[in-house]
């Protein structure tokens, strides 16, 4: 079976270049979300194996959206935190709130596919 | 004789087979094994003979240039230079077959058949790089290219002015997987030097502003930099960048000669750049032989630009990134199916 992910980032460049190569990588890719509104009412109506997640939304940020995400019980997914350079207090938080890991910008897709493999123990 | 690069020459005219024959039998390590006088014949001699790389002519009849491409590598992963004077009229067959996944091309000089002797020495300088080139990457399941020109949301004002890349062979296919994948919405400008001839450069750029909606073209005097703006430069000339009266960064030219390579060098452009734009910079070198660009991306390096070559596995020919990646001038290594979401991601 497939993984399935969610990819939530308010730019459409970002979900089409995330989306690519997670579909590349052999990933189910079943919902995008532009803000944090859309990213739990998604994560809630599909309850993804993946959530990537970007830091900044232009309603919420990340790790608030985090929070609620693993608040819910019922929510199995597994969340890659997306942050820019210089906010290492945030991945920090994140980690403690329970993201699985994070990436810093700029990255590669090499990158991305390699902390979603680990967190679903796939060999690279 | 055992070890020479074994070459399979395919050309309409037998003059032209006899001529290019000549040329690289006279050259230690290099032995033309056979000839063939179109596509069909040169798909059947190189299932039989299994050259290491094959010249070939675009224009011959039904059975033509891409006919040949499309039919060897969907079997053999054989490198294949385009030689055709169709380049001098319509390069798009030939940006075709370098899609499909021929390696490098040359201008035939037109009418006069012995002139090709005139470029012998690219003749037998590119046979070498083919021979050595990434076999792996031959293939036409390669070309498979994902467009991607959705805008992006740029968060903050980015820490870079300006885009410049820097390739030869294998380029203008890594240049277009490129252009493919910059959001419509780019906020600063690209400047690009591609190792080609003169003659390449109007119906390259016009293929690449086709591909995008980002607008493309080629470099001339005084032509501004501005955002969402992709220059390349011209093929007779070496182009740089300089500020002008009114503070705006322009296109311009030197008749500085670079010991690399020249019309357009590499390095013009991107000692240029650093100069201008000290560390607003983000300098790519892509595949290609040589060393051209590692200079001017060291002089981006030192400036605090953010530097990145192409990594070994996506390069048709890891002479370039290899130069820049040895001299520990990058700050990163990518791969060209990756590149404009990395550049992309750097500025946000």
């Amino acid at each position: 079976m497939k993984k399935t992910v969610l990819v939530v980032d308010d730019s459409m460049y970002m979900r089409t270049l995330i989306k690519d190569a997670l579909i590349d990588a052999g990933y189910d890719v079943i919902g995008e979300a532009a803000n944090g509104e859309a990213a739990i009412d998604q994560a809630m109506a599909l309850n993804p194996d993946l959530i990537t997640l970007d830091n900044i939304l232009p309603d919420m940020i990340g790790t608030d959206i985090l929070r609620v995400i693993k608040g819910e019980e019922a929510l199995k997914s597994k969340v890659i935190m997306i942050s820019a350079v210089g906010q290492e207090s945030v991945i920090q938080e994140g980690m403690e709130i329970g993201a699985e890991d994070y990436i810093v910008k700029p990255f590669t897709s090499e990158e991305l596919i390699a902390s979603a493999h680990k967190t679903f123990e796939i060999a690279n | 004789m055992a070890g020479d690069i074994k070459v399979l020459v395919v050309d309409d005219s037998g003059l032209m087979r006899l001529i290019i024959s000549d040329i690289l039998n006279s050259e230690p390590g290099i032995t033309v094994v056979d000839t063939a006088e179109d596509g069909r014949i040169a798909v059947q001699k190189a299932k039989s003979l299994n050259p290491d790389v094959i010249l070939l002519d675009m224009n011959m009849g039904e059975y033509d240039g891409l006919y040949a491409v499309k039919n060897i590598l969907k079997r053999q992963k054989i490198p294949i230079i385009i030689l055709s004077a169709l380049g001098n009229t319509n390069l798009d067959p030939i940006l075709e077959a370098l899609k499909l996944g021929a390696v490098d091309y040359l201008n035939k000089p037109e009418k006069n058949k012995a002139k090709v002797r005139g470029i012998s020495n690219d003749i037998v300088r590119k046979v070498r790089a083919a021979a050595k080139s990434n076999k792996k990457l031959l293939s036409a399941n390669y070309s498979k290219i994902k467009v991607n020109n959705n805008e992006h949301t740029f968060n903050k004002k980015s820490n870079y002015d300006v885009i410049v890349i820097g390739a030869s062979t294998g380029g203008p296919t890594a240049i277009e997987r490129i252009v493919t994948k910059l959001p419509s919405n780019l906020p600063i400008p690209v400047i690009i030097t591609q190792h080609m001839p003169a003659n390449f450069v109007p119906s390259f750029a016009k293929r690449l502003n086709a591909l995008t909606p980002l607008e493309v073209k080629i470099g001339r005097r005084d032509d501004v930099l501005v955002p969402g703006r992709i220059i390349i430069a011209p093929g007779s000339r070496n182009m740089i960048v300089r500020r002008n009266e009114l503070d705006r960064v322009v296109v311009g030219f030197t008749s500085t000669q670079y010991k690399e390579f020249n019309n357009p060098s590499i390095n013009a452009l991107m000692l240029s750049v650093a100069n201008v734009y000290g560390k607003r910079v983000i300098g790519a070198i892509l595949t290609g032989m040589g060393k051209d660009g590692a200079d001017g991306l060291e002089a981006i390096y030192k400036a605090d630009g953010y530097t990145i070559g192409q990594d070994k596995k996506t390069s048709v020919v890891y002479g370039m990134p290899r130069e820049v990646a040895e001299r520990n001038v990058i700050k990163n290594s990518v791969s060209i199916s990756g590149m404009a979401g990395f550049i992309v991601s750097c500025l946000s």
